[in-house]
């Protein structure tokens, strides 16, 4: 223990909470830095202190669909790879420039042959065909939308089946929809492999076939051809990425009407201020829960509809979620299998201040029970 | 999910999902954010007071976990105190960026749990223990310590903000702090 211990024992708190000067806190960084356990052992102390501050932030939650936006930017940043070296990034950014200036010399062989080709005799050289791209139409979007435009005054049953027939009809077409993106794909990366591959074969007999002094051509401009190709490919992995979102929900949407234990209840205007709006809430405990609303009125800047799953047992009201919104006033929630549903009695619509509450302030605009 | 006393997430799982998240296991990561994205969102709203702008900060706050799973060590800490650290630190670095928002403070957060309904949150009950915590204390304790830790105040900027000389401050923070340790670690309080 030094003098500095003593001098700094009560002031790790305000050291964690950044609110020291500067030139207190460099003292107290070094003498961390020299090793001091004792301080060590009082900063960790104060570190947890401190950080529980944080759990008396007023209560919130993300937006609806925070988790899978999550999940996208997880893919999208994959490998989770140990953090790179400048070194490592050099080799790679040189790499990638010698990748480069080799298919441009390999398209320069192949012009310059061409060229001797036809002077020699009259047969044109070979060319690399690279296919238009396709157009992926999505159906899966229009149907869709037609499940959302849901009609009450028709019979349960009747709009029971509808709804599972439009629902197969549209995992069908996202699967084809799938499979066309995955074969652009396939077909995107075996052009880029052959391309390299050419590249390094021409490289390497230019190279060889090349006398030194004519072996140092001013460095070219990456080929355009290439970085086409390399968008392309980038499209069609993010269409993929797309539709791959798009078909795990339909599939829980699915699950939810296939499930035995699927239970249905209609949610009625109750307060003047709801003027024709309707809901349907299709639930399974085991599946999830599925709400279709429309005739919702706009609602004024900062304020948003909020579904309430009204239980018995302890919490007796829970949260089921945020509704999005269209231009017509359709709304839908869909959320997983949560424990909430297990004894749900019936639901209930309020308006919110916008991103939601935990506990319902706003009017109760429809309601229906179990 | 296995659960403490307190409502809070157990700490034992928390070190296997590090273990999985530095080999690079998404779902790990997944099944930790569905854990701690609640209290995490909850203090970085507090901060910046943006939606967007918390989701973002949200999403940083545990892909810095993904990309250096390793300046984490279980044994030097809970894993939530060093999720709100980053979270923190990134809010107020994010809010110093942007324009200065309105100041709010915890004593403006109506309490829900006397209500009809409840919300979603499994560690809420643990939260309104700190909350309470902080209502106990002296008002001027309260207001330097949530100045400094969610407004990011230093000494100065609290001694010119709530106009008294920087060492009177100080004091509050360091009392206050005191205080509050106290109270959690005796569990003396008297939820209102």
């Amino acid at each position: 223990m030094t003098t500095d211990c003593g001098r700094f024992a009560d002031d790790w708190a305000l050291f964690v909470l950044g609110s020291l000067e500067p030139e207190l806190c460099r003292q107290m960084q070094s003498h961390l830095s020299a090793g001091c356990a004792l301080c060590e052992a009082r900063y960790r102390e104060s570190l947890n202190d401190v950080s529980r501050l944080g759990e008396a932030a007023p209560p919130r939650v993300p937006a609806i669909g925070h988790e899978e936006r999550f999940a996208a930017r997880l893919l999208a940043v994959k490998p989770a790879a140990p953090p790179i070296r400048r070194r490592e990034i050099v080799g790679w950014i040189a790499a990638a420039a010698a990748l480069t200036v080799a298919v441009w010399l390999a398209f320069e062989r192949r012009d310059l042959e061409r060229r001797l080709a036809q002077a020699a005799s009259a047969k044109p050289a070979e060319r690399i065909v690279v296919a238009p791209p396709q157009v992926i139409e999505r159906p899966v979007e229009r149907v869709v939308e037609k499940t959302r435009t849901i009609d009450l005054s028709a019979s349960q049953l009747a709009e029971e089946s509808r709804r599972r027939r439009e629902a197969e009809i549209a995992k069908d077409a996202a699967s084809r929809d799938l499979t066309i993106a995955q074969a652009r794909v396939s077909e995107l990366e075996r052009a880029l492999e052959e391309a390299a591959r050419r590249a390094q074969t021409a490289s390497r007999s230019t190279s060889a076939a090349s006398p030194p002094e004519a072996a140092a051509p001013a460095v070219p401009a990456p080929d355009p051809r290439l970085a086409s190709l390399n968008a392309e490919l980038e499209r069609a992995r993010a269409e993929m990425a797309r539709q791959t979102t798009q078909i795990v929900e339909l599939r829980r949407v699915l699950r939810i009407l296939e499930s035995n234990s699927v239970r249905l209840v209609d949610l009625r205007a109750v307060d003047p201020r709801a003027g024709r709006a309707k809901a349907r809430v299709l639930f399974s405990p085991s599946q999830g829960l599925l709400l279709l609303a429309h005739g919702l009125p706009a609602l004024p800047a900062g304020k948003c509809y909020q579904l309430w799953i009204i239980r018995k047992g302890s919490p007796a009201i829970a949260s089921g979620g945020l509704l999005k919104l269209d231009v017509d006033g359709h709304g839908v929630v869909s959320t997983s299998a949560d424990a909430t549903l297990a004894n749900a009695t019936g639901f209930a619509i309020t308006d919110e201040p916008a991103g939601g509450s935990m506990a319902a302030q706003g009017r109760k605009l429809l309601f229906g029970a179990y | 999910m296995r659960v403490d006393s307190t409502g809070l997430p157990a700490v034992a799982p928390d070190r296997n999902l590090v273990e999985r998240i530095a080999a690079g296991d998404e779902s790990a990561l997944l099944a930790l954010y569905r854990l701690y994205a609640n209290p995490a969102y909850s203090l970085i709203y507090r901060i910046v007071r943006d939606e967007t702008v918390a989701e973002e900060v949200l999403q940083d706050t545990f892909f810095r976990l993904w990309c250096l799973p390793h300046s984490y060590d279980p044994d030097k800490g809970a894993l939530l105190s060093w999720l709100f650290t980053v979270a923190r630190n990134l809010a107020l670095d994010r809010r110093r960026k942007e324009s200065r928002r309105p100041l709010a403070f915890v004593s403006e957060f109506r309490d829900a749990r006397n209500g009809e309904f409840a919300g979603p949150d499994a560690g809420l009950e643990k939260r309104y223990t700190v909350i309470e915590a902080l209502r106990q204390l002296p008002k001027e304790q309260r207001i330097a310590l949530e100045l400094a830790y969610f407004e990011g105040l230093t000494h100065t900027e609290l001694a010119d903000r709530l106009r008294e000389p920087v060492g009177t401050v100080k004091t509050r923070i360091r009392l206050g702090m005191q205080k509050l340790k106290a109270l959690l670690k005796d569990c003396r309080l008297v939820i209102l």
